[in-house]
């Protein structure tokens, strides 16, 4: 669990952050969620694809690691194997919230929990002066910018959804060595749809700047031999 | 100009309440009332007269309904208090309450295998599911479900879909209002706030206008008739006579309450609980909130003061702070429901004790096939008035007998329960049918109609739930196929703890639609 507190350059005046990428909380998981902005660089590497957050239901795109639930085929121990690490799993401890009495103002939070909080490792965000440090200047920038990649990409599925532009289909897998199986519940871009879809909604997806990432997501699909092909070569490997 | 050429143009709907919305807002999505040279949907609300309010059980036709008419379901479960359920439990109809061990059963929505494509209930009742393991949990998954307090699906299942079958339980009161928000703002019906003073008829007795108090005359071709309980048009205006059934169904008042959960996380059942009592018996609803609860019983059996203690010891409710509001029940039908040009859909048509969800799901039905049907002249009406008044008839007549059903079976010793049993209160439709189910199993001849209100399986969950007494052993080997059988029984066994591994509490993902709401696809 999380416990996000406003940042005050008195209670947090000692805080250090020591940013992390973390890797090995992915290892057990073949779906990871992607802002709209990384459909183009994580396409290049793997599928990315949409699909149901188990505990709320709600449709996220997500970059496909594996074939099954705790298969991360990107994953070695800690280590990263692709050319593009997702923002999900390079987490920072300073978010940024909506006010509670002014929706429109940013404030920054701190997950006090967060194993990369400490006073003893990292960079200071505030100086003893409690000034603002330049490593917690960018990071406010950096938190502000994962709000709004955050907001914009559930905009495009809110779209994707209105126009009926998502449909669910099982893949199904014939492994080398293993009786096929089919992935379920997993959401792709209807082509079809987007082939009939009228002059203005088109434009609408157009302006929104939302094409490149719903070709990025089409293209990806061929991805998934890639993906095939890494699962054979890690089972050739460990055997 | 030849008055049976005339057009069907206006419809006009006298009485707001969950009737006179639903039916608007079927109407009005089926004849595309918001496109141009469309039929027409008025319901005229009086804004001085409550609604009635009670019915908060449907039946999984609702998804459908509420589906077809546009409206998204986390919005309804959202603005109605709404809940899931999976069926309803009786408790202590058998037999009076034993204080170690009350009787209980389910009749629940869905079971596993369709009774219509292989009928297990004659392989239960020569014991090849094995010889303690009820009727309900031979065939369905769902009564454990219900015991373990779980959903019928997913905060990741679709809108409207399902794991296993589900309805509502709803706020009535709020739904009417969530119903008429979408059928003015969306569906194209016109809402005028009047009280009607004086409906007018033309030589040939149809009704051609109603005037108000407020904004004078409203006129229209066909009229429907939601005005509850004082039937202003079908009753008062046509004198269609009442046809009382107080001599099947011998409950004549009601008693509700609502009661606050003990906690925000408190646990809420996904059944209708109706519990038998000394004259009558007791409903219990879970909403988000709250629990609706009501005292069902025969006035001419008990005394409202002690209806009233037993509904207050059933909730607790010793202090007496709850407060109980008193409805009188007519219990029965109008001998017809369509006369000339004016249906009766609601209270003003039938009412019978709420015992099965009945009273909106036959809303539903009435709305349906009144759009079905839709006559477009004057002459193109009779025909209709005529196979909608053999439909509703034969419905309202299986729904008596399927309630009186319950009441048939049980062993209770009460005068109230006794009574129920005595011949002359039993339809002679329900005594035919039990006779030759005594001795054959219920098979989907019983249930050709297509206007059949219940279906197969709800009479197989009751009958076998109360024990009733069925003979085959001089026909068993006309069921040979044991072995299939068998192992349809055993994949039930492992659907329903496959099932019950997947669902979430009941609660739980009541918060999680509040919170989250469920996706379109």
């Amino acid at each position: 669990m999380t416990s996000l507190v406003a940042l005050n350059s008195d209670a947090h005046r000692n805080l250090m952050i020591d940013i992390q990428d973390q890797v090995d909380v992915a290892k057990k998981h073949n779906l990871l969620p992607v802002f709209m902005v990384e459909f183009v660089p994580s396409a290049a590497q793997c599928p990315v694809v949409f699909a149901k957050n188990h505990e709320t239901g709600q449709i996220r795109p997500v970059i496909m690691t594996g074939f099954k639930p705790d298969e991360n085929l990107f994953c070695d121990g800690d280590k990263w194997l692709g050319r593009y690490l997702p923002a999900s799993l390079r987490p920072s401890p300073l978010i940024a919230m909506p006010d509670k009495n002014n929706d429109e103002k940013l404030v920054i939070c701190v997950d006090e929990k967060s194993p990369m909080v400490s006073t003893e490792k990292g960079e200071r965000i505030f100086d003893d002066e409690g000034n603002q440090t330049e490593f917690l200047k960018a990071q406010t920038q950096l938190a502000a910018e994962m709000r709004a990649h955050g907001l914009q990409t559930l905009e495009l599925v809110e779209t994707l959804v209105e126009f009926e532009l998502l449909k669910t289909n099982p893949i199904s897998v014939t492994p080398t060595n293993a009786p096929p199986f089919n992935v379920t519940g997993l959401y792709f871009v209807d082509e079809k749809a987007l082939g009939e879809l009228s002059p203005e909604k088109l434009a609408e997806l157009r302006d929104k700047g939302y094409l490149r990432a719903i070709y990025a997501s089409l293209m990806s699909l061929h991805r998934l031999d890639d993906l095939m092909r890494r699962r054979t070569d890690q089972e050739t490997e460990a055997a | 100009m030849n008055v049976d050429e005339l057009r069907i143009e206006q419809v006009v709907i006298v009485g707001g309440g969950t009737a006179g919305w639903l039916t608007a807002c079927t109407l009005a999505k089926n004849l595309a009332s918001t496109q141009p040279g469309a039929i027409q949907v008025c319901v005229v609300e009086s804004p001085d007269i409550p609604t009635i309010g009670v019915g908060e059980g449907t039946w999984p036709t609702m998804r459908r309904t509420l589906e077809n008419i546009g409206l998204d379901e986390t919005e309804f479960i959202r603005e109605c208090s709404a809940t899931f359920k999976q069926g309803s439990q009786f408790i202590n109809w058998k037999q009076s309450a034993n204080t170690d061990q009350p009787h209980a059963y389910y009749n629940l929505f869905s079971s596993i295998y369709n009774p219509a494509d292989f009928n297990l209930a004659p392989y239960w009742a020569l014991g090849h599911a094995g010889s303690d393991i009820t009727y309900a949990n031979a065939v369905s998954a769902q009564g454990v479900a219900c015991d373990r307090g779980l959903a019928p699906k997913k905060i990741t299942t679709r809108s409207y879909d399902a794991v296993q079958s589900y309805a509502y339980h709803l706020d009535a009161g709020k739904f009417a209002e969530l119903l008429k928000r979408h059928a003015t703002e969306k569906l194209g019906v016109r809402m005028v706030a009047a009280n009607v003073t004086q409906v007018n008829s033309d030589e040939d007795g149809f009704i051609t206008d109603v005037d108000t108090k407020e904004h004078g005359k409203l006129s229209g071709q066909l009229f429907v008739d939601c005005t509850g309980f004082r039937s202003l048009l079908l009753g008062d205006t046509m004198q269609i006579p009442f046809k009382d059934v107080n001599d099947v169904l011998l409950t004549d008042t009601a008693m509700a309450v609502q009661v606050p959960h003990a906690s925000k996380d408190a646990d809420i059942a996904c059944v209708t609980k109706a519990t038998a009592q000394e004259a009558g018996w007791i409903w219990d609803i879970g909403l988000q909130n709250r629990l609706g609860v009501g005292h069902v019983y025969s006035s001419a059996h008990i005394s409202d003061e002690k209806a009233e203690q037993q509904l207050r010891t059933y909730c607790d409710d010793l202090s007496g702070e709850l407060s109980v509001r008193k409805i009188k029940m007519r219990v029965g039908y109008r001998e017809k429901f369509w006369h000339k040009n004016c249906v009766a859909i609601g209270l003003s048509a039938a009412f019978v004790e709420p015992l099965e969800a009945s009273a909106i799901f036959l809303v539903e039905a009435a709305g349906n096939m009144l759009s079905d049907l839709f006559p477009r002249t004057r002459r193109a009406m009779a025909h209709t008035e005529k196979k909608f008044n053999n439909s509703f008839r034969f419905r309202w007549d299986k729904t008596i007998d399927f309630i009186k059903l319950h009441y048939y079976l049980s062993s209770r010793r009460d005068p109230f329960w006794r009574e129920n049993k005595q011949s002359e209160t039993v339809p002679d439709s329900l005594l035919e049918k039990l006779d030759a189910w005594s001795q054959h199993p219920i098979s989907k001849y019983d249930f050709s109609d297509t206007n059949e209100p219940f279906p197969h399986e709800s009479y197989q969950y009751i009958l076998h739930g109360m024990g009733f007494e069925q003979s085959l052993q001089s026909s068993a080997p006309t069921f040979a196929q044991v072995a299939q059988a068998k192992m349809y029984f055993a994949n039930v066994v492992k659907a329903t703890e496959h099932i019950c591994r997947d669902l979430p509490s009941h609660r739980s993902l009541i918060d999680k639609v509040c919170q989250y709401g469920f996706q379109k696809i």
